[in-house]
């Protein structure tokens, strides 16, 4: 850590930050210092201001209050252009690229090689560099995985010189495996003296990579650790300042009992050309768990579009409680009991622009066509189910758009188990939500296990997955591999599943600290 | 102040910016009058006139207000499901189409059940002539904004053919329309004031106003328009509800063919309804996609449409100008309602015009 010697003025410095959104302040007078060398761990639940306050810096938001320096001169950004010529990128959370691009047209495009020479030879230049970068340079963009895209916007910043290289959330969309081959060129990258800014909420990697740590919490900035200063407990009670209450203990399946919900031989193709689903198998009972892992892509999308009853398996069936299964719209008439959590609470859980009322009236076992509504019960219904699922506010005549994330997927938990389901099958329900909402709704899905409901959880989170499930599948290119009892694989099992190995034999990994945290 | 209190508190908002456009546009209306050298105050007193001024002149607007209100119904329950329909114009013409054929033959009918068959008739081949949109929009993702306006000049000259000759009047008249249906089917007004067509437009309002407003399928209509993709997770058929709002939408403007045809035209012709699908546009925008809003506009429009007509002949106000201060009272109606105008016209981006299968159908 060079920069953190006596005397050394810090690379780039925030003073007094202020940003506000309307009557949101985003960030209430921040301060912060990035030192040469270091990977600076910026950490909070998500609304916490990190992603503003990054933007100041690259020119995305301007400050309301408050001043930057960097590299020992005040400064102002006023675009990502500005940003950049300053020696100072930033990835997002979604990769901004061309998609019909190809890799090299992407990076020419993002200013990488001299413009003002012929294309031809920055062309070949940035090729010769994105090869050294493991990323074929011919290939379209919308054809590689999202890691390598995320790879290609690493680059584009490197390549244009940056010496300050901020990231948002950037292992949100990688495998363990590609997570650490990415901290690795991180690391690299600061020890040749420029510095890294990691936006996560994840205490795991702070621990991990970190040299120094700063934890936001509401917009204001709690404090700057360095490494080792500070255990995972007291950044996580710093983050959402109170410790989170840990979900109940997994306890094992009962076992045999008629399936609730089975897939048997299911395959279908994806309609927006992800990996399809191909001999799928699962099955989940009263009581139970059934954790399905896998990164991103690897066939989720189909499999909870089959789940769901939106659209008929190419080959195989499901079945509930051994009966093939209808699509969604004839479960009512059919006398199925299936709440439904999608993945999209935005898109799909809710109408955005419709009230919460009728939001409580949608799906499978809404009023009929010819039924007419009742709106004062409706609404008076509404405020109580709201009211009992603590949505904030609740207010019946509140736009499905106008709640907070954990707030939404609270309405579609109120209306999906207002039906008394006795199966549950539920994608990503705590992702982006900030960890009171995420705990609550785990809690929430262990409780109704332990009332007997068999539940399928489809998460890319596999920290949820480890702390929630009985049983564990891993998606990978289209297919479920295990399931496993949770009691008898490890993370880094599951981990090793999810990038296509198999299952380490007889070697256990020492485990990391972190992950006494997130189980 | 909780969130309902806020939305009673925005009632006044949009009637102050209700009255501001119809003082803008009289502001508009004046500087045109002036430079045609018109005397203000007296032209705009002999529109008022025109309008409500005398039992004729209420007759004469409501009797105008009954068709092109009926189509904006249509166009407003459209608009509900996500639509534009700009078909108004040939559904009116299909309707009236079905409603004469029906008047001119079954005339031995008694003249209640006549008035009913005709108008069912009318409102069922103008529902299926909406349902063409809806079915290519359904199954094959055809943009209905594109189909619509190719089905008004279908249906348009489909009449203009059949007055011309199949259906011209066989006494002689040489004029392209048909023979005047019997009187017993004609609408008549009650105390020479308020038209029957009215008071079918103010119980077909209340029947559109309970099923868009009080049940399933209503609700159903406003979600799909709304989300497409919330409502097919929530296992909607979203290709039926289109397909439906189509065939209601057009219905409608048909009923509003045929009303015209008994309570004012009593005979077919072409060019009877010139327009009237766009002004049917405007007045379910202006009636922001609701049924007692576009009940609302759909009145006032007409009134100034009546009013305008009147007073060029008792005022004198040259045709052009009378055109140009209707077209100002539309504008700055559409504009005191941009933020719905705006939302529903987001849907119409260049990317609705080019819908694809996908977008249409099942995930």
């Amino acid at each position: 850590m060079t920069g953190l010697e006596q005397g050394m003025r810090p690379l780039a410095r925030l003073q007094g930050i202020v940003k506000r959104y309307g009557d949101v302040i985003a960030n209430d007078h921040v301060s912060l210092e990035i030192e040469a060398g270091e990977v600076h761990a910026l950490l909070g639940e998500n609304g916490a201001g990190k992603t503003t306050l990054m933007n100041v810096f690259y020119g995305l938001a301007r400050a309301d209050a408050g001043w930057l320096e960097f590299e020992g001169r005040e400064t102002a950004p006023r675009s990502p252009r500005d940003a950049i010529s300053l020696g100072i990128g930033m990835v997002h959370q979604h990769p901004l690229v061309v998609g019909s691009l190809t890799v090299a047209e992407n990076l020419l495009l993002g200013g990488v090689g001299d413009g003002t020479a012929s294309g031809v030879r920055a062309a070949a230049k940035a090729t010769a560099s994105a090869m050294a970068f493991d990323v074929d340079p011919t290939a379209r963009m919308d054809s590689l995985p999202v890691s390598q895209r995320q790879r290609v916007e690493i680059f584009r910043c490197l390549a244009r010189g940056v010496k300050l290289l901020i990231l948002d959330e950037p292992t949100a969309v990688l495998t363990p495996a590609e997570v650490s081959e990415l901290f690795g060129r991180l690391r690299k990258f600061a020890d040749e003296g420029r510095a890294v800014v990691l936006i996560t909420h994840r205490l795991s990697e702070v621990v991990e990579i970190a040299d120094r740590v700063t934890v936001l919490r509401r917009g204001r900035k709690v404090g700057t650790w360095p490494r080792g200063a500070v255990s995972s407990d007291e950044l996580a009670t710093a983050m959402v300042g109170r410790m989170p209450e840990p979900v109940a203990r997994p306890r094992v399946s009962k076992g045999i009992e008629t399936p609730r919900l089975s897939a048997r031989n299911c395959s279908g193709a994806d309609l927006h050309g992800q990996v399809g689903l191909e001999s799928c198998e699962l099955d989940v009972s009263g009581g139970e768990i059934l954790g399905v892992a896998g990164v991103e892509g690897n066939g989720q999308t189909v499999l909870a579009e089959l789940l769901f009853g939106l659209r008929m398996p190419a080959t195989g069936t499901i079945e509930v409680e051994g009966r093939p299964m209808p699509l969604v719209s004839s479960w009512l008439s059919a006398g199925i009991r299936v709440g439904r959590i999608p993945a999209d609470r935005s898109a799909h859980g809710l109408v955005p622009d419709a009230p919460l009322w009728e939001n409580l009236l949608t799906g499978p076992y809404a009023p009929g066509w010819l039924s007419t509504l009742r709106r004062k019960a409706a609404v008076s219904r509404a405020r109580e189910v709201l009211e009992s699922f603590d949505v904030r506010p609740p207010d019946p005549y509140a736009l499905g758009r106008e709640l907070s994330g954990g707030n939404q997927q609270k309405v579609v938990l109120a209306r999906e188990l207002s039906v008394s389901p006795r199966t549950v099958v539920a994608v990503n329900p705590t992702r982006g939500l900030d960890l009171g909402a995420q705990s609550d709704i785990q809690r929430r899905l262990s409780d109704l296990r332990s009332e007997g409901v068999a539940i399928v959880l489809i998460s890319t989170d596999l920290d949820e997955i480890m702390a929630l499930s009985d049983r564990i599948g891993v998606l990978y290119k289209g297919t479920v591999r295990g399931p496993y009892a949770r009691t008898k694989v490890t993370r880094e099992d599951i981990g090793r599943l999810m990038a296509g190995l198999d299952v380490a034999s007889t070697e256990t990994t020492p485990a990391v600290a972190a992950e006494q945290i997130a189980s | 102040m909780t969130v309902s209190d806020a939305r009673i508190a925005r009632i006044p908002g949009a009637a102050a910016r209700t009255l501001l456009a119809i003082a803008g546009a009289m502001a508009v209306g004046a500087v045109v009058l002036a430079l045609a050298g018109l005397p203000l105050a007296s032209t705009f007193v002999s529109i008022a006139e025109g309008a409500v001024g005398s039992s004729f002149a209420i007759r004469e607007w409501l009797t105008e207000a009954a068709p092109i209100t009926l189509t904006a119904l249509g166009v407003a329950v459209a608009f509900r499901a996500g639509l534009f329909n700009l078909g108004g114009e040939g559904q009116i013409y299909i309707g009236a189409l079905g409603g004469v054929m029906i008047a001119l033959t079954l005339t031995s009918l008694p003249g209640a059940v006549l008035i009913i068959v005709a108008s069912l008739a009318g409102m069922i081949a103008a529902g299926m002539w909406g349902g063409i949109a809806g079915v290519l929009r359904a199954r094959l993702g055809l943009s209905e904004i594109i189909t619509t306006i190719m089905l008004n000049f279908s249906a348009f000259w489909l009449v203009s053919y059949l007055v011309h000759g199949p259906i011209e009047d066989p006494h002689g008249t040489r004029y392209p329309w048909t023979e005047e249906i019997v009187a017993r089917a004609q609408l008549g007004s009650v105390g020479g004031v308020l038209p029957i067509v009215a008071i079918v437009l103010a119980g077909v309002t209340v029947v559109v106003w309970a099923v868009l407003e009080r049940t399933g399928v209503g609700l159903r209509i406003k979600h799909c328009g709304l989300s497409q993709t919330a409502s097919r997770f929530a296992g909607v058929r979203v290709g039926g509800v289109v397909l439906l709002a189509m065939v209601l939408a057009g219905s409608l403007a048909g009923l509003g063919g045929v009303m015209s045809l008994l309570g004012d035209q009593h005979r077919l012709s072409d060019f009877f309804a010139p327009e009237w699908g766009f002004v049917a546009v405007a007045i379910a925008l202006i009636g922001r996609g609701t049924a007692l809003g576009t009940l609302a506009a759909g009145l006032f429009i007409a009134a100034v449409r009546s009013g305008v007509d009147q007073a060029q002949a008792t005022a004198h106000v040259p045709s052009s100008v009378a055109e140009i201060l209707l077209g100002a009272v539309v504008l700055f109606m559409i504009i005191a309602n941009a933020d719905v105008v705006m939302r529903y016209a987001r849907r119409v981006s260049v990317s609705g015009l080019f819908t694809t299968r996908r977008h249409a159908g099942i995930p």
